[in-house]
């Protein structure tokens, strides 16, 4: 087993060295060079420990000349290799009256053991390469129950939260777990969502209303009623006591549009709905859109009335059911737009009043029509999917439950049901049925069952002991889960009837419309947010003493939404377009609305939607070199303190989701930046970082590290270009320090500053960021963490992506065509 | 005070290690069971009310009605406020000047979701941290039928800062609760009552359901493979979980209820709901006590109204209890010479409605065998973490019960603002076995030990 395991280390170091490292160039990190045990390591060893750690002595009852080096198959062995690595890394060991380590032992000792460790927790975690059963995840869960009972509700508000796999993904089987009381969640959720579709009850009451002026407004935020919008004037309505609080609700409204003469800013109409007076939950956005041409038009929304805050009936404060339209086109811009003037009005009486100027975008409500619940026909649409109408129904109710149970299960199974499964569910329903009064209460039973069957809430691939290629009916469940987030639809499940989904051509005209479809965009969320964790820039807190401008109103920190948007609108925008992926790098265009041009400096982008805008765009005075994520402010803002750049967060954020080569993680108890020597603080970055670097088992790590960092320190915390650095010293006071952008990086080479370091990713790391990717991308669609097995798929792919000039809708037809996704 | 009640358990052991021939374990054992109260199930229960109480200068001329004794230590008198609590003098220590210090920085009105959990939300972007009770019902998870019983009188989780549950998991996610008398009782107990056919019909049907699914996946589980199965099994354990429960509250349709008296029939107002303010919150209290009697679970929460002002169906009790306005408006007027008898009122109404509690809890053995009473086995916290109403420090606090567990009372002490209120949690943590750390906490606080 020894050699086995040493054998497949070998391979693994052998085919990094062919793979990523451009030959020629030390290699990164730990892969390339790793010391042999028996000639290097151990002499060292002997040297340094045995006396006390060795055949006569055992301090601390360790004995090193005989522990075993097979770190997998010997658990206690490798827990106290691990302790070796920590007191080593914390200059702990040899003891202070003994014989230090020299930086070249260090370097022998840890160069042996990081990999090693790592390499046998890998294997250790080894699922022999397969899939392991995928419970949903709670997006997916949402996404398929929506799409299974066309009624999309908050389905999954009280679940406890999923677990992150070790590689950052949320849809890996190993880490996502079951319990009672995510069962009893499911149980509830199903009965709940089955409830509210399946109707029992009559016809209900339809509330109607037409408004065609505002009420004076005032509430819920001060803002005066109008039915001209803008900056202080909102068009407020409310329903008293008349309105539903179950099922769908349309609003439709007629509005005018004036815009300026000159191209510039359209209007963004907002609707909103809801209030509840008495808490934080403010009201809710059913749509906001920009409306680009002049004139009047005529809109029309629909909502789930249960989705929005609604205010409990007979309280002191209770306003009703409140409807606002308003133009949020300059909400958030700090220029006025809008001056206060006072007036006389007709009776004689002064107030104030907004005007705005000639260059704002005019919009004016003409009417307003309220209707809820609504529905084209009752009992509605989504019950009629599952009880549809049929002369069976009255005559002979086992047939008519047999053809709903059938095609209930088979779509929410994904996957055709056998004669027996569905005389089972019949038989429960029968056995059901006296009990219950009705049809529809007892069939809602029947229905829970199925959607907390394990066929429902887990990607079922049943298969023994060996590989096998996936069904038509699982692989469509792939398919959709990775692209979609969500259960097949009748087009991809009729393919996987006839088979002719395995069909080449087919299959990658079926990914195309995959990929066009809207759908996609719960794959793009997901992913961009699970392969970059977005997540991070929401887990720093701005420092508004160094960032005064940064919005800090929590509400309408809008700004923070959309820089947040920008990743994921760019990973659409490369793959819908099937670009590059070179783009991540360094990219001509940027995805801008016109809050995030506000931010970067670009001028005419004009709307909330965001659209690629050419790089030439930039203001002269922005300077800034935008193009590409290194650049974009949600990664620099995620690996920042909120006050200043952080630049290991920056190095690791390259290593770890770049280049998929994350450093050692820092041994324990590693010391912040941050001493209580007085002065360090005001000291450059590079000068705290040689000052904390002295000590060799910090030297050896950040080698690796920090040259990645620096170059990327042009960008402060918010990601704006800057020419100088704004430190805030521990006593709170502000100072300025020069930029340093010249960066040493691990493989010697010195480079300069942003645009060199994309130079230097673009050619000299261009083939280990095309594995990388790969290897990000293959890891989510596949729902596992990938395995030395897999390095013989992750090379085919790789060379083909990078042959492809890197375009990632291919890469996805690669992917699903490929082996690997085909098997269970 | 040492109470050793377990004599069955021990002749049980005894005769089950002879049996055995294990007889070298026996010194061991005999030692375990001189240890104090080592078989009895320790509890633990927390009350919470929002918008502070009634606060008066001891001199005032309204001083009656201030909610804080008269006196400290041992030598105190309560007023008006707390009277009813005075014939359980020995069952109760008033807690004053304890506050959580994290919350000290947050609106008065965002601290009900902290009150157990200390941690201050607004930093945290409204993420709360797990509450005390919670760390209880880890460390004695799966020895009942439910880890926890959460109630309020609004139900669900609320909102963040507006919360209307106590309880938070490890995640620090809110646990809903629960607040339908009826539904209480059923999840405890099941139901017997017709009216609620539906669930009857519906827990029935969980049951074959469960059946159903229990049997397919059995077959399912050997057509997978090694690593699926492992995964399997998890969701296989929570099904059979699942099942347990709803098996075991099928049982109780048919059983009679346990020590269910008339009188106690009549106490548990099924159908009360927050019109009735003092049958619901006597029936809320009832179903705690009833839950800790039957041994259905070893803690449990009840927030009797949330800071949600006008949305917490709580706010209406004075109204309909008839002495005085909104609940929120009420305490607001603390300070007004007309506000504060009505105020006062209201305290007292709490005050009242805890100690029949307390009177439940200490008439009830705390098992079948048992010489002590549920409320020795008992630790409770009953307050607010408001003083008065916005004024996040100086909670009005009332420890009670768990001198069996090593606690004692009749005393009225008072803390300064060092000392944080989590010391008061892991020190009941630490009395039921569970920690003796929660939160901030510094250490235990030893005069409320005997």
């Amino acid at each position: 087993m020894k050699f086995e395991f040493f054998t497949t280390l070998a391979r693994r170091i052998f085919l990094s060295c062919i793979l990523c490292i451009p030959s020629g160039l030390p290699a990164l990190g730990q892969a390339a060079e790793l010391p042999d045990f028996e000639r290097e390591v151990k002499p060292v060893l002997a040297k340094l420990c045995y006396r006390c750690h060795g055949a006569e002595k055992q301090k601390g009852k360790l004995r090193l000349d005989i522990l075993s080096t097979n770190l997998l198959e010997d658990a206690r062995s490798a827990e106290r290799w691990h302790e070796v690595r920590a007191v080593i890394n914390l200059g702990e060991m040899p003891p202070e009256n003994e014989t230090k380590l020299t930086a070249e032992e260090r370097r022998v000792i840890l160069g042996w053991l990081n990999p090693t460790i790592e390499l046998a927790g890998k294997l250790r975690q080894s699922k022999g390469g397969r899939v392991v059963l995928r419970r949903l995840n709670h997006n997916e869960y949402h996404n398929t129950l929506s799409d299974l009972l066309g009624v999309s509700l908050d389905y999954t508000r009280d679940f406890p939260p999923d677990g992150v796999s070790p590689d950052g993904m949320l849809n890996n089987g190993s880490s996502l777990q079951m319990s009672d009381i995510q069962l009893e969640f499911y149980m509830a959720a199903a009965r709940a969502a089955l409830d509210r579709i399946i109707v029992t009850e009559d016809e209900p009451k339809v509330f109607r209303h037409r408004f065609t002026k505002s009420t004076d407004g005032g509430f819920p935020d001060g803002v005066q009623g109008a039915n001209d919008l803008g900056r202080h004037r909102q068009f407020i309505v409310r329903m008293k006591n008349d309105y539903p609080e179950q099922g769908t609700f349309r609003i439709r409204t007629t509005v005018r549009v004036e815009l300026p003469e000159e191209k510039g800013p359209v209007p963004r109409l907002r609707v909103r709905v809801g209030y509840r007076p008495d808490t934080l939950v403010d009201m809710e956005t059913l749509a906001e859109l920009d409306l680009h041409e002049s004139g009047e038009q005529e809109l029309e929304f629909v909502g789930r009335i249960e989705n929005f805050p609604l205010p409990v009936r007979g309280q002191g404060k209770f306003p009703g059911l409140v409807v606002i339209l308003s133009n949020a086109h300059d909400e958030f811009s700090q220029s006025g737009k809008t001056q206060e003037r006072e007036i006389t009005a007709e009776d004689g009486k002064k107030k104030k009043i907004w005007e705005h100027d000639i260059r704002y975008p005019r919009l004016h409500v003409e009417w307003l029509e309220f209707e809820g619940p609504f529905f084209e026909q009752w009992p509605p649409e989504e019950h009629r999917r599952i009880l549809f109408p049929s002369h069976l129904r009255e005559k002979r109710e086992k047939a008519y439950i047999r053809k709903v149970l059938k095609s209930f299960l088979s779509r929410a199974w994904r996957r055709p049901v056998s004669r027996k499964e569905v005389r089972q569910y019949v038989g429960f329903y029968r056995k059901l049925r006296p009990e219950f009064p009705d049809l529809e209460s007892t069939l809602r039973e029947s229905l829970v069952m199925a959607l907390i069957a394990p066929d429902f809430l887990y990607l079922l691939e049943p298969a023994a002991s060996k590989p096998r290629p996936l069904t038509a009916h699982e692989f469509a469940s792939r398919l959709s889960y990775f692209l979609w987030n969500s259960m097949p639809d009748n087009e991809l499940r009729t393919m996987a009837d006839t088979g002719t989904l395995f069909d080449e051509a087919t299959l990658s005209t079926q990914v195309t419309r995959m990929i066009t479809d809207e759908r996609a965009s719960r794959f793009i969320d997901s992913y961009v947010e699970q392969w970059l964790d977005i997540d991070a820039m929401n887990r720093v807190e701005v420092d508004t003493k160094v960032h005064p401008d940064f919005p800090r109103n929590k509400r309408i920190d809008h700004l923070r939404e959309v820089i947040r948007r920008e990743p994921v609108e760019f990973f659409g925008e490369i793959l819908r377009k099937n670009l590059s992926a070179e783009h991540f790098i360094r990219s001509d265009f940027v995805m801008l609305n016109d809050t995030l041009a506000r931010h970067y400096r670009f001028d005419g982008v004009h709307g909330g939607a965001f659209r690629p805008v050419s790089t030439k765009r930039q203001s002269v005075k922005a300077k800034a070199n935008r193009g590409g994520l290194l650049t974009q402010s949600a990664i620099l803002l995620g690996a920042s303190t909120g006050g200043d750049s952080h630049i290991i967060k920056r190095a690791v954020f390259v290593r770890e989701r770049l280049l998929d080569d994350p450093p050692d993680p820092p041994p324990p108890n590693v010391p912040e930046l941050e001493t209580a020597e007085p002065g360090f603080a005001k000291l450059s970055i590079r000068e705290q970082l040689k000052q904390h670097n002295n000590d060799a088992a910090c030297s050896d790590c950040h080698r690796g590290i920090d040259g990645w960092g620096l170059a990327m320190e042009e960008y402060d915390a918010l990601g704006q270009w800057r020419t100088e650095i704004t430190r805030k010293l521990p006593d709170g006071k502000l100072i300025k320090l020069p930029l340093e952008t010249l960066a040493k990086l691990p493989d010697g080479r010195e480079i300069d500053g942003m645009e060199a370091l994309k130079d230097y990713l673009l050619t000299e790391r261009r083939e280990q960021f095309a594995r990388a990717f790969v290897v990000k991308l293959l890891t989510y669609a596949l729902g596992r963490s990938l395995e030395f097995s897999d390095e013989k798929h992750i090379d085919a792919l790789t060379h083909r992506f990078a042959d492809d000039k890197m375009r990632v809708q291919t890469l996805v037809q690669s992917i699903v065509k490929s082996e690997v996704f085909r098997t269970k | 005070m040492s109470r050793i009640t377990s004599k069955s358990w021990q002749f049980n052991r005894r005769s089950f290690l002879r049996g055995t021939g294990v007889a070298l374990a026996l010194p061991a054992l005999d030692a375990m069971a001189k240890a104090k109260t080592v078989a009895e199930p320790r509890r633990l229960a927390a009350v919470y009310f929002p918008f502070g109480v009634s606060i008066q200068e001891e001199k005032s001329e309204k001083a009656e009605w201030g909610w804080f004794p008269k006196g400290e230590g041992r030598e105190f008198t309560f007023n008006k406020s707390l009277q009813p609590l005075e014939a359980y003098r020995d069952q109760v220590t008033v807690l004053g000047g304890l506050s959580h210090p994290e919350v000290r920085k947050i609106g008065g009105h965002d601290s009900a979701d902290t009150f157990l959990t200390g941690c201050d939300l607004l930093s945290r972007d409204l993420h709360n941290t797990q509450s005390m009770d919670q760390v209880a019902a880890e460390h004695f998870a799966g020895q009942t039928r439910f880890d926890s019983l959460v109630m309020s009188t609004d139900g669900g989780v609320g909102e963040p800062t507006r919360s209307s549950t106590l309880s938070y998991n490890l995640h620090g996610r809110p646990i809903p609760a629960l607040n339908q008398p009826q539904q209480i009782f059923d999840r405890l107990f099941s139901a017997s009552d017709p009216d609620t056919r539906r669930h009857r019909r519906r827990l029935k049907s969980s049951g074959s359901l469960l059946d159903l699914i229990m049997d397919d996946a059995g077959k399912l589980r050997r057509r997978l493979g090694k690593f699926d199965q492992q995964k399997f099994d998890e969701y296989l354990d929570s099904v059979r979980q699942v099942e347990k429960r709803v098996a075991r509250a099928q049982q109780w349709i048919d059983i009679p209820k346990p020590g269910l008296t008339d009188a106690d029939r009549e106490r548990l107002q099924l159908d009360a709901d927050s019109k009735v303010p003092t049958e619901y919150v006597a029936t809320m209290y009832e179903l705690m006590h009833l839950a800790f009697m039957t041994d259905s679970t070893r803690v449990a929460t009840y927030q009797i109204a949330s800071m949600g002002d006008a949305t917490t169906l709580g706010g209406k009790f004075p109204q309909l209890l008839g002495i005085g306005k909104h609940l929120h408006g009420l305490a607001h007027d603390w300070n007004k010479a007309e506000g504060v008898e009505p105020l006062g009122k209201w305290d007292r109404f709490l005050a009242e409605q805890f100690a029949t509690f307390l009177n439940r809890m200490c008439k009830t053995p705390a098992g079948p065998e048992s010489d002590a009473t549920l409320l020795d086995q008992t630790t409770i916290i009953y307050g607010c973490s408001n003083s008065t109403t916005h004024t996040n420090k100086n909670y009005p606090l009332v420890l009670a019960g768990g001198r069996g567990l090593g606690f004692k009372h009749g005393q009225y002490l008072k803390y300064g603002e060092d000392t944080p209120f989590a010391n008061v949690f892991a020190t009941m943590l630490e009395q039921i076995g569970v920690t003796n750390r929660f939160a901030d906490s510094t250490g235990n606080l030893p005069e409320l030990l005997a």
